[in-house]
């Protein structure tokens, strides 16, 4: 996986957490081993959001292992998401810290399967009251993914 | 209105944070907005009302006991090991009340250790000392339920909204007609297209509970209940709204 070529890729994943299914997909840049990933992320209207509101994140990834078609990476995400509920602004962000699993099902295309944990807070601010709440709670994750790689170094 | 069971939700699976707990309670009114919540009261021993779901508790030597046979004293000390404490319902009630939410208190009343009702007189007692202060438009969001009618007949009128438990649709429109009590609260299993036409045709208000599942919350939805005490409020309000 790594190499001195900076490569593009794309990933979809779908995990279920603490705050339901999620979705998201994005575009990423991976050299040496690093990987560096910006996209949307959408949460089925259920555990925390009433809307399909996407949101976004940010995701770092650093191969700690490499087998060949296998490798093992730790990760780090970083989500942002807005709702209005009624009369209730409410952000949430969720920092997301694991392992992900990556195996190569094709020359340009590989799977992933991975795991993590971190704190989700959000603020809330009720437009009459003027008031403003802050709450945090752990969260904690699985989920799959596809990788497409649309240029290879080799 | 969609009310918050035991705070965010009682169900373990949808708790962000602990049953009855005030940072349950909170996030269910500041961070999802629901019209109010609805708590599990129980006595203690010394008469102080607590909110607390089960019938037992086990304490920090490991034994388990009833509740009803703890003093607060007891639980002060319990609550010095929690993260989230074990609250008195006066601690939160009024705070409930002020915010313009609905307080829905779910009154315990059994005792399993010594398998007899507590003191029914001493609680009610307790919550009309508690609720002495508010004020009208507050009372008026104020829900006692029971499955014990003989404690909801202890409640007075003016206090608030009378709540009674049960799955017997004409056993609550019996008690409804006599004017004992102003609201049916019922499980969502078990109720049908027949049990709705009953209470529509004794305009008796009703809530439905146990609702969890987006097919529930769904089910629920096509009832058109006056309250609905949900495991999911986000899912809920997406329905209603």
């Amino acid at each position: 996986m790594s190499s001195a070529h900076a490569q593009v890729f794309t990933q979809c994943e779908t995990a279920f957490n603490r705050l339901g299914w999620s979705h998201e997909i994005g575009l990423g840049m991976r050299q040496e081993g690093q990987h560096y990933q910006f996209g949307l992320k959408i949460y089925e209207p259920d555990f925390t959001f009433e809307k399909n509101l996407p949101g976004v994140f940010i995701k770092h990834n650093w191969v700690l292992f490499d087998w060949g078609k296998t490798n093992l990476q730790t990760r780090a995400a970083l989500d942002l998401f807005y709702e209005k509920k009624g009369d209730l602004n409410f952000w949430l962000s969720n920092l997301m810290v694991g392992f992900q699993i990556n195996r190569k099902l094709a020359k340009k295309l590989s799977f992933n399967f991975e795991m993590s944990t971190g704190p989700v807070l959000t603020l809330t601010k009720n437009k009459d009251a003027d008031e403003k709440n802050r709450f945090q709670y752990f969260n904690y994750q699985a989920g799959l993914g596809l990788v497409y790689t649309f240029s290879t170094a080799d | 209105m969609i009310l918050g069971h035991a705070g965010v939700a009682l169900s373990a699976e949808r708790a962000l944070y602990p049953a009855n707990s005030e940072a349950s309670i909170n996030y269910a009114l500041n961070a999802f907005n629901a019209d109010g919540v609805e708590l599990d009261v129980q006595m203690t021993q010394d008469s102080v009302l607590v909110l607390y779901h089960d019938e037992n508790i086990t304490l920090q030597n490991g034994e388990n006991t009833c509740f009803y046979q703890l003093t607060w004293r007891d639980i002060e000390f319990f609550n010095t090991q929690l993260n989230h404490p074990i609250l008195a319902l006066k601690d939160v009630a009024t705070d409930i009340l002020e915010r313009n939410k609905y307080l829905y208190l779910d009154l315990k009343f059994y005792d399993f250790c010594d398998s007899s009702n507590i003191n029914l007189e001493v609680m009610a007692a307790e919550l009309m000392e508690t609720f002495e202060d508010v004020d009208s438009a507050q009372k008026s969001r104020l829900i006692f339920n029971s499955r014990n009618i003989y404690l909801i007949d202890l409640i007075p009128e003016e206090l608030g909204i009378r709540s009674f438990e049960t799955d017997k649709i004409q056993l609550a429109i019996d008690y409804y007609e006599a004017g004992r009590m102003d609201l049916l609260s019922t499980h969502l299993f078990g109720f049908n297209e027949t049990s709705k036409m009953n209470i529509q045709n004794a305009s008796l208000p009703f809530s439905l509970f146990s609702i969890k599942t987006r097919q529930e919350i769904e089910e629920a939805a096509g009832f058109v209940p006056d309250f609905v005490i949900t495991d999911n409020i986000p899912a809920t309000r997406k329905f209603y709204n």
